[in-house]
C-alpha cells in the first residue's frame, strides 16, 4: 500500500504548515528577546 | 491595587516557551496522537485536527495565558485568585480551586506513569527487554508494575524505588524555583527531547522493510497507515469529536498550569505570540515527530493488522509493550541505545509536565498563605508521597483509572469550560481581549475574538454533553466496572473528594485570613 498520493499530500500539508508556523513564531520570538536585551542594555 | 513587587520571574522568553511547551509537550504527543490519527481517518483525520487547533487550542492557550498574566498582576499564582480578581463574587475562588485539585490529583499518579518510562529507559541500557515476546512482555511490564511475577520481577519494590527517585527530582526542581528550577529543567529537557526524536524517526525512516520476506511490513506502510486519507469517516461525528479532544488533551489546558506559569510574566510582556509558539511547539513534536515513529516502525515490525490491533489496546500497550519488543528485536541494531533515546525522551516529556502540574499549588500556598516556597513544596510533597500509594498498590484494581478520568478528562473540560465563560462573558470580551493583546509581539487577529466569545465556549459545551452522555454517566454508575474492582474505585473516588474538601477548606481559610487582615 505504501503512502499514496493524497497521503502525501495531506502529510506534506501538515508537515509544511507546521513547520512554517513553529519557525515564523520562533524566528518572531528570537528576534523580540533580542530587541528587549538590546533595550534593557543600552 | 495590583501588586507585583518581590514575585520570582522567568530569566528568558524562550525559558518561559519552552516551560509552557514542556508542559504541554507529554506523553501523549507520541503515543495518543498517531493512533488517533490512524483510527479516524488517517490524514483525513488532519482536516478536523487544524479546525480545532484554530478554534480550540490556540484561543484556549491565550485565555489561559491571558487569565494567568492578569492575576500574577494581583499577586495571585493559581486559579482561586485569578478568578476572584475577575469575577467579583463570593463563589468565584471556589471555581478556581477546581484548578488545583485537578493538577493536584494528576501530579498524584502522572509521577508514578513518568516513574516507569525512566525505569525502561534503565532497562533498556542493561538490555534487561531484549528478545521479549508479545506474550512475555506483558508479563514484563506487569510483573514490573507489582501485578504478578516475571524472571525479571518478584515484587513491586524496584517500580517503587524508582517512583520515589521520580518523586523527589519532581519537588527539587519546584523547590529550586521558577527561573533556577523549572526554566532551568526546560532549557535542558526539551532541547533533548526534541534531539532525541528527530534521531529516533530518523532511524525509524531509515529502516525500510526489516524483514525483506516480509515486503508488506514496511515503515513506508506505516506512513501509509496514519496518512492516507480515508473521506468517507469525515462525516461521522465521532471523527471530529476525536480530533477536538486531542487538540484539547495534547496542549494540557484546562488544568490551571498555564495560568501558574503566566502569572510570573511582567505586565507588558507578550502573550499573545509565546501562546502561539507553545502551541505551535507542541503540534511539531506531535504531527512531525510523534507520528513518524511508534506506528510506522510498528506496522515495520508486526504488520497493519497487528498494530491496527496494539493501537486499539491503547497507548501504553504500543509505547510500554510494543516498543521495547521492537527495540530490543535483533532487527533492530543498536536497539538498546534507542530504545534508552524512547524512554528518556518519553520521561522528559513527561518530567517538564508534571513539575508544571505541582507549581498551581506551590504558587497558592506561597501567594494566598504567605509561605516561603520551601515549606510551600514540602507541603504538597507530603500530601502527593501519601496519595500516591494509593495509586502505586493499587493499580490493578483501576485506582489509576478512575483518577485519570475525572480529573485528567472529565474535569479538564469542566474547567476550561468554566474558565473561558469568566473570562470571555463574565470578565468581559473587550476588557479580555485587551489584556491578551497587551504588550503583544503581534496582535492576534480580530475573528479570533469571536471565536474565543462564541465559538470555544460552544465547542465545550458539545465536548462535555457528549463526553457526560457516552462515557461519564455509565463510569460514575459503575456500568462497567468489574465487581472486584468497585472497592477500589470508590476508594479512588473518596480520595478525589477528600482533596477537593480539603482545598476548598484551605481556599476559604486563605480568604477568611485575608479578611481579617483587613479588619484588623
Amino acid at each position: 500500500m505504501g503512502l499514496t498520493t493524497e497521503g502525501i499530500i495531506f502529510l506534506a500539508f501538515a508537515w509544511g504548515s507546521i513547520l512554517v508556523l513553529t519557525t515564523y513564531c520562533f524566528y518572531k520570538v528570537i528576534k523580540s528577546e533580542r530587541r528587549d536585551k538590546k533595550r534593557d542594555s543600552g | 491595587m495590583p501588586q507585583n513587587t518581590e514575585r520570582e520571574q522567568w530569566g528568558t522568553k524562550i525559558g518561559l516557551i519552552l516551560a509552557v511547551a514542556g508542559n504541554a509537550v507529554g506523553l501523549g504527543n507520541f503515543l495518543r496522537f498517531p493512533v488517533q490519527a490512524a483510527q479516524n481517518g488517517g490524514g483525513a483525520f488532519m482536516i478536523p485536527y487544524f479546525i480545532f487547533f484554530l478554534i480550540l487550542g490556540i484561543p484556549l492557550m491565550w485565555i489561559e495565558w491571558g487569565i494567568g498574566r492578569h492575576g500574577g498582576k494581583y499577586r495571585h499564582g493559581s486559579a482561586p485568585g485569578m478568578f476572584d480578581v475577575i469575577w467579583k463574587h463570593k463563589m468565584a475562588k471556589y471555581f478556581g480551586s477546581l484548578g488545583l485539585f485537578i493538577s493536584m490529583v494528576i501530579l498524584i499518579y502522572y509521577t508514578y506513569i513518568e516513574s516507569w518510562t525512566l525505569g525502561f529507559s534503565i532497562f533498556s541500557v542493561l538490555g534487561l527487554y531484549s528478545g521479549e515476546t508479545s506474550e512475555t512482555m506483558r508479563t514484563f511490564l506487569s510483573s514490573y508494575q507489582g501485578i504478578g511475577e516475571s524472571a525479571h520481577f518478584s515484587s513491586i519494590w524496584p517500580a517503587y524505588f524508582l517512583m520515589l527517585l521520580t518523586f523527589t527530582i519532581n519537588f527539587w526542581i519546584l523547590f529550586k524555583g521558577i527561573s533556577k528550577g523549572i526554566e532551568k529543567l526546560a532549557r535542558i529537557a526539551m532541547p533533548l527531547l526534541f534531539l532525541f526524536a528527530i534521531i529516533l524517526a530518523i532511524r525509524i525512516v531509515t529502516l525500510g522493510t526489516p524483514d525483506p520476506s516480509v515486503p508488506e511490513n514496511s515503515v513506508a506502510n506505516g506512513f501509509g497507515f496514519i496518512w492516507n486519507p480515508n473521506f468517507s469517516m469525515l462525516g461521522d461525528p465521532k471523527i471530529w469529536l476525536a480530533a477536538a479532544g486531542q487538540i484539547f488533551f495534547t496542549l494540557s489546558v484546562g488544568m490551571g498550569t498555564i495560568h501558574a506559569y503566566a502569572s510570573y510574566l511582567k505586565p507588558d510582556d507578550d502573550i499573545a505570540l509565546s501562546g502561539l509558539t507553545t502551541a505551535s511547539t507542541n503540534a511539531f513534536a506531535e504531527v512531525i515527530l510523534g507520528a513518524s515513529i511508534a506506528i510506522p516502525v510498528a506496522v515495520a515490525f508486526f504488520g497493519l493488522d497487528a498494530t491496527r490491533e496494539i493501537a486499539s489496546g491503547g497507548a501504553f500497550n504500543l509505547g510500554f509493550v510494543s516498543m521495547p519488543i521492537i527495540f530490543g528485536s535483533d532487527a533492530f541494531p543498536m536497539g538498546e541505545l534507542f530504545g534508552f533515546m524512547w524512554f528518556l525522551l518519553l520521561f522528559f516529556a513527561g518530567i517538564t509536565s508534571s513539575v508544571a502540574m505541582g507549581q498551581p499549588v506551590v504558587a497558592f500556598l506561597e501567594d494566598e498563605f504567605g509561605m516561603d516556597r520551601k515549606k510551600a513544596v514540602a507541603t504538597l510533597a507530603i500530601v502527593v508521597l501519601v496519595a500516591v500509594q494509593f495509586v502505586v498498590f493499587f493499580l490493578k484494581y483501576g485506582f489509576l483509572d478512575e483518577m485519570d478520568y475525572w480529573a485528567g478528562t472529565f474535569g479538564l473540560v469542566v474547567f476550561a469550560l468554566i474558565e473561558t465563560i469568566l473570562f470571555m462573558w463574565v470578565y468581559g470580551a473587550d476588557k479580555a481581549w485587551k489584556e491578551m493583546n497587551a504588550g503583544g509581539d503581534f496582535t492576534i487577529p480580530k475573528v479570533f475574538y469571536y471565536i474565543m466569545k462564541y465559538v470555544t465556549p460552544i465547542i465545550l459545551m458539545i465536548l462535555l454533553v457528549w463526553w457526560g452522555v457516552q462515557s461519564a454517566i455509565p463510569k460514575l454508575l459503575l456500568r462497567d466496572a468489574d465487581p472486584a474492582n468497585v472497592p477500589y474505585i470508590w476508594g479512588a473516588r473518596i480520595l478525589m473528594l477528600a482533596i477537593a474538601s480539603g482545598l476548598i477548606y484551605i481556599v476559604k481559610k486563605a480568604w477568611d485570613n485575608k479578611k481579617s487582615e483587613e479588619i484588623g
